[in-house]
């Protein structure tokens, strides 16, 4: 155990929900200050579950959940005034201006008045909403809720910020904005868990990536760790609507350094050891084959091509 | 203790903005009452001035109503019955604030869980008593007087107004939690209504009543709001304690309700 109190411990958490399904089937992890971890996932894998049981929102069936030390069972008080908890979905009052929502979270969270309004006043400022402040939000654009939402969840200064899914369906320009804020948060020591099923998002964000699937930790690491894992670089063949007939494949998989080679959707991975040199030959064979490549791409791994690997589906399938 | 209260405040003040933005519902909310008031009132006065024995049904007005002022008597009804409305309508924010998942974010807070339902008990209180205060302004327009003191029958109406709405809105709030979505809520509360209506000493007094009718209007929380306020705006006696007893009980039945039916939402 670390001399430093982690911001979040979960250990062997099981949550069965009365239905009888098993969300959560022993889910293991630890959140140390200042840290991103990601919890990476196709929906349905339990993430949502762990991360509302984190929020004091369910009970555990079994396993501990400790927030900066307090156990989210026996001391849900002082485990929720350490956490910020930021919905998936914007969870906002139309009635209420930017300024009204800022004030209503300071008290849930008995911010002291005196510093409330200072902190309103930061907070306005940091997501940059000072000069629709007085508004009521059902005029605020989908972006400029998100980022209400997201100050509603600082507002208390939390040591452990929650976010599930925090970038679906926002546009490019919120989605880089909230990356910013979380990435000023980090550098301010704020320990945050995310869910994503963005593999770039939790690659860009993540200092640590847990990978689940069906209710369990398929693997956790960093993300150049789990690329490290996956033994290989990749070559990626977009073969459009062109078809290829079984034995052109087997012929692919025969060329020289090729370790694997698989059909997703329209494109064609080939792990390899070295995928500079592959490249060409790809290219060369595909057109030999009346296959065309579409384009070609080749490098290191992606956290989508490890997810695969480890889960033995794209986690879009699920999505 | 004063966090509790410093809690409720706060969430109370989030229903206080719902009602300086949204002033219609206020008004829509006494057209009822005041439908109920200026119709039903005027209907009753129609059948004793042309009753064949007015003499006969003045006196079966003293001896079953405990008087001959109608309209006093379904003053005190209709404004229990706004309470009521009010408070079975009481968990409609909840109910929407589950939907859009505003009320995660208040569970995931640490302020009191006993705050939700006081602030909205507070709140229909806050909000039952403008339009009381309107509707008792028509009435007394009507020609409805306290019988004996007025500040007595408003402490009534304030007192056990309040000990009805508790269960109530309490219960409303529970309802607000088990079912999943705002249309079914609507359709129980709705058909909730006329029943507490029609089976409440409203429109008539429990002693002119079938039997069977009595019976019902016993076990109706209404009943033990009503014949008090009532009895303080007519200046006549009533169970003052044994009403209070039985409003107290049955806020104490659904507070327990409340909190199985919200431990429960936690697995």
């Amino acid at each position: 155990m670390s001399a430093v109190t982690p911001a979040l411990e979960v250990q062997e958490l099981v949550k069965v929900y009365p239905s009888g399904v098993r969300a959560v089937d022993g889910v293991s992890f630890t959140v140390e200050p200042g840290e991103v971890f990601a919890l990476l996932g196709p929906n349905g894998a339990g993430k949502s579950t762990t991360i509302r049981v984190v929020a004091t929102l369910l009970r555990p069936t079994s396993g501990a959940v400790r927030v900066l030390g307090h156990d989210v069972v026996s001391a849900p008080d002082q485990a929720r005034a350490a956490i910020g908890y930021v919905p998936q979905e914007v969870a906002l009052d139309r009635h209420l201006t930017a300024r009204q929502h800022l004030e209503l979270s300071g008290r849930l969270y008995r911010v002291p008045a005196a510093a409330l309004r200072a902190r309103v006043g930061e907070l306005l400022a940091l997501v940059e909403l000072t000069d629709r402040a007085d508004e009521p939000v059902k005029r605020f654009s989908g972006g400029m809720k998100k980022r209400l939402d997201l100050a509603c969840g600082l507002l208390h200064r939390p040591r452990l910020l929650i976010l599930d899914e925090p970038t679906v369906g926002l546009d490019i320009q919120t989605r880089l904005r909230i990356w910013r804020f979380v990435a000023e948060l980090r550098a301010a020591g704020t320990a945050i868990l995310l869910t994503t099923h963005d593999m770039e998002e939790a690659d860009e964000l993540a200092d640590r990536v847990a990978i689940v699937d069906h209710g369990k930790v398929q693997a956790l690491g960093t993300a150049a760790a789990l690329k490290a894992g996956f033994g290989g670089e990749m070559v990626k063949a977009d073969l459009g609507r062109t078809e290829l007939e079984p034995a052109a494949l087997e012929a692919l998989r025969g060329l020289e350094g090729v370790s694997a080679v698989e059909r997703r959707g329209r494109a064609l991975l080939f792990t390899t050891a070295g995928a500079r040199d592959l490249a060409p030959k790809v290219a060369a064979a595909l057109e030999a084959r009346g296959a065309p490549a579409r384009a070609l791409a080749f490098g290191p791994p992606t956290l989508d091509d490890v997810f695969l690997k480890i889960t033995g589906h794209a986690i879009r399938d699920e999505a | 203790m004063t966090t509790l209260l410093a809690d409720t405040w706060a969430l109370t003040q989030r229903w206080l903005i719902h009602l300086r933005r949204d002033r219609m519902s206020l008004m829509l909310g006494i057209i009822q009452p005041l439908i109920l008031l200026t119709l039903a009132g005027p209907l009753l006065h129609h059948i004793v001035r042309d009753a064949a024995d007015v003499e006969a049904v003045r006196a079966f007005m003293r001896d079953r109503f405990a008087t001959e002022d109608y309209l006093t008597f379904l003053f005190s009804g209709v404004a229990v019955f706004t309470i009521l409305v009010n408070s079975v309508l009481g968990g409609i924010p909840i109910v929407f604030d589950r939907e859009t998942g505003f009320m995660d974010k208040v569970l995931a807070s640490p302020i009191s869980r006993l705050a939700i339902p006081a602030s909205r008990f507070v709140y229909v209180i806050i909000y039952s008593l403008m339009q009381v205060a309107i509707i008792g302004a028509v009435a007394l327009a009507l020609g409805v007087r306290p019988h004996g003191s007025a500040l007595l029958a408003v402490a009534a109406l304030v007192g056990y107004g309040a000990l009805l709405a508790a269960g109530i809105s309490v219960l409303s709030l529970a309802l607000a939690f088990v079912f999943p979505h705002h249309s079914i809520f609507f359709a129980i509360t709705g058909f909730m209504l006329s029943p507490l209506l029609i089976l409440s000493p409203t429109f008539v007094a429990r002693d002119a009543m079938p039997a069977w009718m009595q019976t019902a209007a016993l076990l109706n929380p209404m009943t033990h709001a009503i014949e008090p306020i009532r009895a303080a705006f007519l200046g006549a006696d009533a169970a003052w304690l044994a009403s209070a007893g039985g409003l107290l009980a049955f806020d104490a039945a659904c507070f327990a309700l409340a909190v199985v039916v919200l431990r429960r939402r936690l697995d």
